[in-house]
């Protein structure tokens, strides 16, 4: 059985705020090794197509890489062992300006780490958004509330996207045939380069929304509020148990993590939320 | 080196006055000083069986003549004289002759002595006299003697309490082993050399007992090391050598009188800490005054906090503009949306759909690739489509519909495209994309380009129907410029805030100045040309 197949897309949306917030509010290597874990478990049973998993995979792996390069150059802790040095601090001028950039062995553990927040995020966005239609997305959106003013211009872009990546490509194609190549002469060229890609395109767009608002506003839209939204599945029950355990847990994580920030900072200390540090330092 | 600052040292004891030293014996003209071992000041100690001590004998003049001076001094058993040989008249004996010339004349000698490791333990007597002008002037002082056993039986650590309060009680509201700095490695403030701390002072409290039947004076050692490499680090080395001493550390007496229990406190000055946030080692070492090695050592782990107020101030200040613009948004939702026609709603709906496809699309692939290939650099890549083709559309935008709720709609409708096609919904983003819209705004009220005013008028009255002057565009590019570096710096803090990442100071600067202000400032004149171009077109 597919496991996101359980799922409404409400749910899904609520999933993906649920792993948004519990990511950025542990430091727990464990927990967050343990819930990217998981999510990978439900994106490999969620029935995605081999070409999709590459997608994934490849979007991983990068971000992981990236954030484990970045953070082996910035690594700011104690202890810290320098690997090797792209810039030398006695180098002139740059040397003296960066303080010279070392790689950090430590910096590579701690960015594996801060990347899982990364890896927990992208791999939740992603797999909603392989197992579900982005307008079925959108529905549950507005279920949820969203502006109607909104959804309706999401509603557009959703619905010209395709035609509007049509449109680039034959204006694109078109100018290579005049010799456009992006990123050839430096920084202001391909800008002024992408004006003149970017004018048919946009031409075109406020000539569709002349039409559109003529349609429309033939059919009384604005006037009110009227649409259609289809009956949507009844939610399973367990799923939604779930979620609510899940979002009660990351508001508590939340607050304990507060708490003991505030504590760390010394701006507010309670004898009684002593546990609730401890808490906070070895599990959280 | 121990030579010069000990003799450095000596000078600066020697200056000091009376009172310092109420031990220290005064005639009418003379001021005697016999300090065993030296350093210890009006303390006293037992000295240990086998042990050498270097004792201070200094005579200073404060009369206004030239007088010849006969000294001596005799040593009880147990106690002998090693060196300078210049003085000792035997070992159990030290004489010297010396000419004091004029007031505030100082003679002084550094004398090493020996404690026989046969000598029996208790109080004992050392006494000196000073011949001078045919008068005499006695002094006896008293010293301790016992084994090296008994001292370190009689001494005990009760307590070492890392931070401690004012009181030098363990500081509960603290973590334990934990210091907290702020901005000591910031990574804004360090690139204008500011360094400010969460408190005055990280305190550092020791409560010792002596349970033996001697005084006992002794000296405290606290040192950092560096976990890898087992080295004291570098700031407090160099806090030393501003005092003078040669072991990295921070040093202090303590004097305990017979069953006396005593709780020193070893302060850091908050300006003096100057480390990077982590984990290190910290070391107590306890020994007897003037005696060699310590008998205590304690070691622990030392945890450095930093508290980076820029980086919790933007995240702070990020989430209270966000819930701004949210709270705003609903309940100005008519003033904001009302006004805006089905056109205009479709036309902001395109945009979007453009803005997702040449800048979120792109962006997403080419971010993660040139993020691995350059790592933090990627931006100067990244930022052509993040920024620049963004920022080319906002305004081109913007100069079509000069309205206020016009970014609002459009940046709320590219996230929620980012949201419903690429499941791109983050906390980041959340609080990011309200935040971005809000000040967006505001750079746009600021710079006047929904005003009715800002094409200029012609002399007939009517407003003439050509491009924006160069000097307002650069106004819009600057303005526009500004609020975006904004971004990016609060952009940059809340990654780190949320995120725990660590970027250097010089690294904010140079993405604030070139993705945020730069690419910004070159790309916004072009967007208002592309607008009006489109203007003909939507106008026709």
């Amino acid at each position: 059985m597919k496991s996101m197949a359980l799922f409404s897309p409400r749910q899904k949306i609520v999933l993906i705020l649920i792993s948004a917030f519990y990511a950025i509010s542990t430091d727990n290597p464990h927990l967050m090794g343990g819930y990217f874990i998981f999510m990978v478990a439900l994106f490999l049973t969620a029935g995605v197509d081999s070409r999709k998993k590459r997608v994934w995979l490849a979007a991983v792996v990068l971000t992981l890489w990236g954030t484990i390069f970045s953070q082996s150059l910035f690594y700011a802790k104690m202890p810290r062992t320098i690997l090797f040095s792209l810039i030398n601090k006695d180098t002139p001028f740059v040397g003296a300006f960066t303080g010279g950039l070392n790689f950090y062995k430590e910096g590579i553990e701690y960015g594996f780490i801060q990347a899982m927040r990364f890896g927990i995020t992208l791999t939740c966005g992603l797999l909603v958004c392989f197992t579900t239609e982005s307008k079925d997305i959108l529905r549950a959106a507005i279920r949820l509330k969203l502006p109607y003013s909104l959804s309706f211009m999401v509603s557009i872009g959703l619905r010209f996207i395709p035609l509007i990546v049509a449109e680039t490509k034959t204006v694109v194609s078109a100018q290579r045939m005049r010799g456009f190549s992006p990123m050839r002469s430096g920084l202001i060229k391909p800008i002024k380069t992408a004006r003149t890609v970017l004018l048919p395109i946009l031409v075109n767009s406020i000539r569709r929304s002349s039409m559109l608002s003529l349609s429309v506003e033939s059919r009384h839209f604005g006037r009110k509020q009227a649409f259609y939204l289809p009956r949507e599945k009844k939610e399973n029950i367990f799923i939604n148990t779930a979620l609510f355990c899940l979002g009660l847990l990351i508001i508590t994580m939340g607050i304990i993590k507060a708490f003991y920030f505030l504590y760390l900072s010394s701006f507010f200390y309670l004898p009684e939320l002593r546990i609730i540090y401890s808490l906070a330092e070895k599990y959280i | 080196m121990i030579k010069r600052t000990s003799i450095i040292f000596l000078v600066l004891f020697l200056c000091l006055s009376t009172k310092a030293f109420p031990d220290a014996g005064i005639s009418d003209d003379y001021l005697i000083r016999f300090e065993l071992p030296f350093g210890i000041g009006s303390n006293q100690t037992v000295l240990g069986k086998g042990s050498y001590v270097n004792a201070l004998f200094s005579v200073e003049s404060f009369v206004h003549k030239k007088e010849d001076i006969k000294v001596d001094i005799i040593l009880p058993e147990g106690l002998k004289a090693i060196a300078p040989q210049e003085v000792i008249a035997d070992s159990g004996e030290i004489q010297a002759e010396f000419t004091l010339r004029t007031e505030n004349d100082i003679w002084y000698r550094l004398v090493q002595l020996y404690v026989q490791p046969d000598t029996l333990e208790g109080k004992y007597d050392i006494s000196y006299q000073l011949t001078f002008g045919g008068k005499v002037y006695k002094k006896t002082v008293s010293c301790w003697i016992a084994s090296q056993d008994y001292i370190k039986e009689s001494i005990h650590l009760l307590r070492f309490s890392v931070p401690a309060d004012k009181e030098g009680n363990p500081d509960l509201k603290r973590q334990e082993n934990t210091f907290v700095i702020k901005e000591a490695n910031s990574r804004l403030l360090n690139s204008f050399n500011i360094k400010k701390s969460a408190h005055d002072a990280e305190l550092i409290a020791v409560e010792l007992e002596n349970t033996g039947k001697f005084p006992v004076t002794l000296s405290l050692d606290y040192v950092i090391y560096d976990k890898n490499t087992g080295r004291p680090i570098e700031w407090l080395a160099n806090l030393r050598d501003e005092q003078g001493f040669d072991v990295p550390g921070i040093y202090t007496q303590i004097f305990l009188k017979p069953n006396q229990k005593d709780v020193t406190m070893l302060r850091i000055a908050s300006q003096d800490i100057s480390m990077m946030q982590g984990d290190y080692k910290q070391k107590l070492s306890i020994g007897v005054f003037a005696a060699e090695g310590a008998f205590i050592t304690e070691e622990r782990p030392l945890r450095v906090e930093e508290l980076n107020t820029t980086i919790a101030l933007s995240a702070i200040l990020s989430v209270v503009i966000s819930l701004l613009g949210i709270v705003g948004m609903l309940v100005f939702r008519s003033a904001l949306f009302g006004g805006l026609t089905s056109r205009e709603y479709i036309l902001i709906g395109l945009y979007a759909a453009i803005a997702f496809s040449l800048v979120s699309i792109p962006t997403t692939i080419i971010y993660n690739i040139f993020h691995a290939l350059l790592g933090p650099f990627s931006f100067l890549v990244t930022g052509i489509f993040s920024e620049m083709i963004f920022y080319l559309l906002l305004i081109s935008l913007i100069v079509l519909l000069p309205r206020r709720g016009v970014i609002l709609c459009f940046i709320f409708a590219k996230f929620l495209l980012g949201a419903v096609i690429l499941g791109k919904i983050t906390a980041l983003s959340i609080i990011w994309y309200p935040m971005r819209a809000v000040m967006l705004e505001a750079a746009l009220f600021i710079s006047g380009l929904y005003e009715k005013d800002f094409l200029p008028l012609d002399v007939s009255g009517h407003r003439k129907k050509t491009r924006i002057p160069k000097s307002k565009m650069l106004w819009v590019a600057f303005v526009f410029g500004i609020t975006d570096a904004f971004l990016a710096f609060i952009s940059l803090n809340i990654t780190m805030f949320f995120y725990r990442l660590f970027y250097a100071g010089w690294y904010i600067w140079a993405y604030v100045l070139i993705s945020g202000f730069l690419y910004t400032f070159i790309v916004v004149p072009m967007g208002i040309h592309l607008g009006q171009r489109l203007k003909k077109v939507a106008v026709d």
